[in-house]
């Protein structure tokens, strides 16, 4: 091991003894624990990833589980669309048009604040919240 | 906090009870059993969280090959949503899930990690110390990155191996951090509700043993006939008690610092 080579990515980080190189066990060692914690923070996401793409027959359940889709199939990607309204989830989600920006929800919010008492403030704060923000949406433009 | 003096429902107002909601709580037992696992989660989560992502960031501190993907990896949790990644887990630790079929393959029995009060609330919290691991590691980084090599290499010169560096150097060094990483994780941890609603279900698992106090506020105070009024009560005890604890982290700090 030669003792003048520094590295030059060693010295902005971290810290190695002066003028001596990493173990190479050490290196390794290292790598297998960020091995073993990469399959444990991102093996949840994979499993999703390969329960998503079984066919029919080996669902979640089947036992005992296998590791690989044996039919790989998008038939669950497009069964989203067709079962749920994803899209309008998706809308909502990125809250550029809130639902309450349609005239029909708007009629329905100014219904709701007419309810006396306490019922309108319990489900108009909800409501008025989204609409107001529509209504800052209005103005601005 | 006026509705916790009330008996106010979500459709009707409130008159004014005084202290009864608060007599009430104390002799709740489901207020004492949110209690207890609300505080066990607090004394499960908060040690974890405030060791192993110490270590972690330790170990993706250097600059070597491939360690911002090692990096990116280790935070991504962090970023997927806490409904998706509860559902995995339950999945996974399901009495048919993959984890019990590994267990069951390597001539353990299957485990009955959702079904158990006791091991429901271990896996709750195991799944709040994957979340947060990440999010911990990256505070770690930004004060590890702050500890003078110069300390190193002077215990070095010293005698002192990796793990008495660790404990003169490091652990010092980046203490103020490991209170902030204490106080945000342990009123993160007393608060929990995603977690065990979702691997517990609404009703908080087998007979409500899981439930936790913000659970018990959503039961209690939601629904057309929910009693918000009490419901209020029980969140203003879950705030003070929350201040009680963030106090209790911080005054720990001064003692040692003083």
């Amino acid at each position: 091991m030669s003792t003048t080579v520094q590295r030059e990515p060693e010295r902005r980080a971290g810290w190695a003894p002066a003028g001596r190189r990493v173990p190479r066990w050490q290196l390794l060692l290292r790598y297998l624990l960020l091995l073993a914690v990469l399959a444990l923070t991102i093996g949840p996401f994979l499993w999703q990833l390969s329960t998503s793409l079984k066919g029919p027959g080996e669902d979640l359940y089947h036992y005992p589980p296998s590791l690989l889709p044996q039919h790989v199939t998008l038939d669950n990607y497009a069964g989203v669309a067709g079962t749920i309204p994803v899209w309008d989830f998706a809308l909502n989600s990125s809250r550029w048009r809130s639902p309450m920006c349609s005239p029909t929800a708007r009629a329905r919010h100014s219904r709701v604040t007419r309810w006396p008492g306490c019922a309108s403030r319990a489900v108009g704060v909800r409501w008025s919240y989204s609409s107001w923000r529509c209504w800052c949406r209005s103005r601005a433009s | 906090m006026a509705h916790s003096f009330t008996d106010a429902r979500t459709l009707t107002a409130g008159q004014f009870v005084g202290g009864a909601n608060y007599q009430e709580l104390i002799h709740d037992p489901m207020f004492w059993t949110g209690l207890r696992n609300s505080l066990l989660y607090v004394l499960g989560v908060v040690p974890l969280l405030v060791i192993l992502p110490l270590l972690l960031a330790m170990l993706v501190q250097r600059h070597l090959p491939g360690m911002t993907f090692f990096r990116a990896a280790f935070y991504t949790p962090v970023v997927a949503s806490v409904v998706v990644v509860g559902l995995i887990w339950v999945w996974l630790l399901d009495d048919r899930g993959l984890i019990n079929a590994l267990l069951e393959g390597l001539g353990f029995g299957r485990v009955g990690f959702l079904s158990d009060p006791w091991l429901l609330l271990l896996s709750a919290m195991a799944v709040t110390v994957w979340k947060g691991l990440g999010y911990y590691m990256i505070i770690y980084l930004a004060a590890l990155a702050n500890v003078p090599r110069e300390l190193h290499e002077a215990c070095a010169v010293d005698g002192a191996g990796a793990v008495r560096r660790f404990l003169t150097v490091t652990v010092p060094a980046v203490r103020s951090t490991m209170v902030l990483v204490a106080a945000l994780s342990s009123v993160g941890a007393f608060k929990v509700f995603s977690e065990v609603y979702l691997m517990a279900g609404p009703t908080g698992g087998p007979g409500g043993e899981d439930t936790t106090l913000v659970m018990l506020v959503q039961q209690v105070g939601t629904g057309l006939s929910g009693r918000v009024g009490y419901a209020s009560a029980l969140s203003v005890v879950v705030f003070a008690l929350t201040l009680g604890l963030m106090l209790l982290v911080l005054r720990a700090q001064r003692k040692e610092d003083a």
